[in-house]
């Protein structure tokens, strides 16, 4: 009799194939920048240390042997290719062990779908690997186990022959196929949330404002939080935000950065905000926030934040312990090595720890800001958030004073001023009229806010907030 | 269960890390000799250590090919070689030569290979004393991320001084937000111990005379919380501190953190009948009390006291003085007079925790610029007073010039003095040992040995709190379930 083409072996291997290569392309075309950031979220090393912490969290071995996984996340090729063996190969199991059972399993093929189903309804929340590792090795045990015994007990189980078992394997197949890719991306709309907040954080963390700007609209930024706050920094970084901090949605000087949130999207947002404005105790502070989120307490983000940032303040020492520490992790070859030159040219300096006789502290951004600004008073950067903050919180009399303070350095006569300032120091002007002293409002401003005041006056005021959007006018209205 | 695993597995991996560093067992002989010693980490060059320590392994940065010949009395008693130019001293070895060495002193002679003596060099060797006074067997310490608002894991831990096994106490491994803090045993005793639990079903968990409890202080007697304990030597009463404590977090600066308190004052908790008792001297609003801490004879309580501040605004302004009240166990109560044994106004600075020595002579503290909370104050430093003379004696040498020097505890003898020393690199707390011989004077401290001695280099974890034992602590295995939030 002749032998069907799609024997039950090759037909498992088939059916693994294309699962593999459907996983893949879903994990890497959709969620690259998620896998990213599950690597910076975990940890592995080979310290001593680390592995008794392990044993000692909820996670135990399963989440160690995922930790070590994660490492290889840094690249979403692989990152997806692990991803996508997790799911398939208990599959691969399930087949063996049917393949190993019966002698003739064309019937049954389909059951070695089912961990497919369990594993990829949770596999992306499952932070750690935990579940996943765990299936993972209760497959293997027990295909190993069906493979031994079935050796040693050479016999099989026959069941009746049925004709359409071939059609019923392919279709459940297909079936299970749509419904583990329906579990990874239409199941929960926060799977896409959280590749979203990834992929800002890895924009921001390459400093990649213009791609922000562009993948954060205005809309998004005034409904979203961390959205916006990355458009914010997106725009102070871009020196844009005295042109467009009310269009993104500021509204505060909470929208600069995150207190009391242990979100470690936010967390990270933190310690990148500090870093760009080089506020680096409060980047210190970040990171060691960052790591207590994962599992042994610490992370290759907040390590990464840690050895950079005691490399700037030209610490040698504490420099050295973070980067020997990620040497004894598998992928940072390349980030170790560079890391060791820059701290060969620190090794003989000494830290440059500022001084600061105010004792700012990083609890209250306006506070934080200011010291900057008193400490920075060229700086336009720290200038802009502590005005623009100021104008979001309605506080003229504290914009107008520091606003004179740096302007005097920063915008000496003749100078242009940014048009926000110049539409609050116009607006502050109907009530008094030498703020404007000394500085030059340009023709436009003063045209809008004739148009603005006009409409205002005419009773027209929806319409007048309409046209002149995202100004101060509109905002303080 | 799990603990034992961990610790297998730790052992495990320790053995084969050291089997993969000493591997090489061939002698060489250096092809040149310096006139200089080594540089050693740690420094353990003319320290003095005591004789029932676990093997002081070394290490030199940037060697490949290590060996050291350990004499004692001009007679070789040990040779070690090993890679990566880590020494590993077997401890059964190490622990016959120490049982001979007591009131000797060892040398140390060390021969390197590296780039640039690819042909070796063998140094001047160095010296060690070996004190006659043993140490006590086990020190209790928590290990934590140091600093900041969160922690993930932390834990109360266990060092056995005469090996390298380190044994949790008590983790909060099951709740993120649980933390554990301020441990405490009466008399060096491990079969009693106290520490608080902090968190949603948090409380001071006390285990005594072999029952376990948990005592929510905010709910008994004046409904205050407690904070820095000291369990009066016969076991049946406890002083707490009760603190509101707060941190800022500095933008500039070395100094990252400050820690103060708003309000502070003394209670007493007994044992026995569960009263909290509280002498009204001790609980105004104008003074800030904290550190309390027993004479040996549980007749005087030592502790720290303030004019209380508008912090954080004039957290320089706080200057804790040290002062003592006499108190009688038999009925529970503080005498009148209150002696000042350091007055910050006169002396300067601000003094934090008293501890009393075995023999009850000497006050030892921690003297910073200012407040509280040493521990992130470059500038603390140990001091010790005679309290025979009332004059400062000079403990320089246990010291760092450049970091902060802060808690710290006597043995059991009063020989020995545990610090929790950040001079490594001046954000993990590290333990060092010191000698004080019956002279009363103080010999150069050495670090904690450990099995690699690149572990203290690369632990992400601060000890904080060291407290001598005299046995193993073996807490009940439903310790965990007193303060674990309910599911």
């Amino acid at each position: 009799m002749k032998k069907p083409f799609f024997t039950p072996a090759k037909l498992l291997i088939l059916v693994s194939a294309v699962l593999f290569l459907v996983f893949w392309s879903v994990w890497f075309f959709c969620y690259r920048y998620y896998l990213i950031w599950l690597e910076g979220y975990s940890f592995f090393s080979t310290l001593p240390d680390f592995l008794p912490q392990y044993l000692d969290a909820q996670e135990g071995i399963p989440g160690y042997v995922g930790a070590f996984l994660h490492q290889f996340y840094a690249m979403p090729v692989l990152g997806a290719a692990i991803q996508s063996f997790l799911a398939v190969w208990p599959v691969v199991c399930a087949g063996i062990i049917i393949l190993r059972l019966f002698k003739n399993p064309e019937w049954l093929m389909w059951i070695s779908l089912i961990p497919l189903l369990f594993i990829t309804h949770r596999q992306f929340w499952d932070l750690h690997l935990y579940y996943t590792v765990i299936a993972d090795m209760l497959l293997t045990a027990a295909m190993i186990l069906t493979v031994v015994v079935t050796a040693l007990v050479k016999s099989k189980c026959k069941l009746p022959q049925w004709k359409g078992s071939l059609y019923v394997n392919m279709a459940l197949t297909l079936v299970a196929t749509v419904i583990s890719v329906y579990f990874l991306t239409g199941l929960h709309k926060s799977n896409r949330i959280h590749e979203e907040k990834a992929r800002l954080e890895y924009l921001g963390e390459n400093h990649r404002w213009k791609d922000i700007l562009e993948e954060v609209s205005p809309k998004d930024a005034k409904e979203d939080e961390l959205k916006r706050a990355y458009a914010l920094l997106a725009l102070s970084e871009s020196g844009l935000l005295t042109d467009h901090a009310f269009r993104y949605g500021l509204d505060g000087q909470d929208d600069f950065v995150f207190y009391e949130n242990i979100d470690p999207f936010c967390i990270n947002y933190n310690a990148l905000f500090y870093q760009c404005l080089e506020m680096r105790n409060a980047v210190i502070h970040q990171a060691y926030q960052l790591g207590v989120q994962s599992v042994t307490g610490v992370s290759f983000a907040s390590l990464r934040y840690l050895a950079d940032t005691y490399i700037e303040l030209k610490d040698y020492t504490m420099a050295r312990k973070y980067v020997d520490i990620l040497s004894h992790s598998s992928c940072h070859g390349k980030w170790v090595k560079e890391r060791r030159t820059r701290l060969e040219a620190i090794k003989h300096e000494t830290p440059v720890y500022e001084y600061d006789e105010y004792k700012a502290t990083i609890s209250n951004f306006s506070h934080t800001i200011s010291s900057m600004v008193d400490r920075n008073r060229g700086n336009r950067k720290y200038a802009d958030l502590l005005l623009c903050s100021l104008l979001a919180d309605e506080e003229g009399e504290q914009f107008k004073q520091i606003f004179r303070y740096v302007a005097e350095i920063q915008y000496p006569t003749g100078d242009t001023i940014p048009r926000l300032y110049e539409e609050a120091l116009i607006l502050i002007a109907m009530v008094e009229p030498d703020v404007l002293a000394g500085y030059k409002i340009s023709e436009d401003t003063r045209r809008r806010f004739a148009d603005y005041i006009t409409m205002m006056n005419a009773g027209k005021g929806t319409q007048a907030l309409r046209k002149h959007a995202d100004t101060y006018w509109a905002y303080s209205y | 269960m799990q603990l034992y695993i961990r610790y297998v597995v730790n052992r495990l991996l320790i053995v084969w890390g050291l089997i993969l560093i000493a591997g090489c067992s061939r002698w060489e002989t250096p092809e040149s000799v310096s006139d200089t010693e080594p540089l050693i980490f740690p420094d353990y060059k003319e320290v003095t250590i005591p004789y029932n320590i676990a093997p002081l392994n070394f290490m030199i940065e940037g060697v490949g090919r290590i060996q050291t010949v350990i004499s004692l009395d001009g007679a070789e008693l040990i040779r070690v070689s090993g890679k990566e130019g880590v020494i590993a001293i077997p401890l059964k070895k190490w622990s016959a030569m120490m049982e001979s060495a007591q009131g000797k002193v060892l040398e140390f002679e060390v021969s390197a290979w590296s780039e640039e003596n690819p042909e070796g060099v063998r140094y001047a060797p160095f010296k060690v004393n070996v004190a006659d006074d043993a140490i006590d067997p086990w020190v209790a310490y928590r290990l934590i991320e140091p600093g900041y608002k969160s922690w993930r894991q932390l834990g109360l831990y266990q060092r056995n001084l005469s090996t390298f096994e380190e044994r949790a106490i008590v983790t909060n491994t099951t709740d993120i937000e649980t933390c554990l803090n301020c441990h405490h045993f009466p008399a060096y005793s491990a079969g009693s111990m106290m520490f608080h639990a902090r968190g949603r079903n948090g409380g001071t968990i006390l285990y005594h005379n072999g029952e376990l409890s948990k005592i929510k202080f905010n709910e008994i007697g004046p409904k205050k919380n407690t904070t820095y304990p000291a369990w009066h030597p016969e076991g049946r009463m406890i002083a707490f501190s009760s603190n509101n404590t707060r941190q800022s977090f500095y933008v500039h600066g070395e100094k990252p953190i400050e820690v103060y308190d708003y309000t502070s004052d003394l209670l007493l908790y007994d044992t026995q009948t569960g009263e909290v008792l509280v002498d009204p001297r001790f609980m105004t609003e104008e003074t800030l009390e904290t550190f309390p801490a027993w004479s040996p004879d549980g007749r005087t309580l030592y502790y720290a006291a303030s004019d209380r501040k508008n912090v954080p605004a004039e957290v320089e302004q706080l200057h804790y003085h040290i002062l003592s009240v006499p108190f009688d166990p038999s009925n529970r109560t503080f005498g009148e007079k209150i002696d000042t044994l350091y007055n910050a106004h006169k002396s300067g600075g601000s003094a934090s925790y008293p501890r009393i020595s075995a023999d009850g002579r000497y006050l030892l503290y921690t003297w910073s610029e200012y407040g509280t909370f040493p521990v992130w104050h470059q500038e603390a430093d140990l001091k010790m007073i005679d309290l025979t003379t009332g004059e400062h004696v000079d403990v320089s040498v246990w010291n760092d010039p450049d970091e902060a020097d802060s808690y710290h505890s006597w043995s059991s003898d009063g020989r020995w003095v545990a610090i929790g020393s950040r001079r490594l690199d001046g954000r993990y707390t590290r333990l060092y040992f010191a000698y004080l011989d019956r002279d009363g004077k103080a010999h150069k401290p050495f670090l904690l040995p450990q099995e690699d001695p690149r572990h203290d280099l690369w632990r992400l974890k601060s000890y904080n709190v060291p407290e001598f034992v005299d046995a193993e602590v073996v807490l009940p295995d439903s310790v965990a379930e007193l303060f674990e939030p309910e599911k």
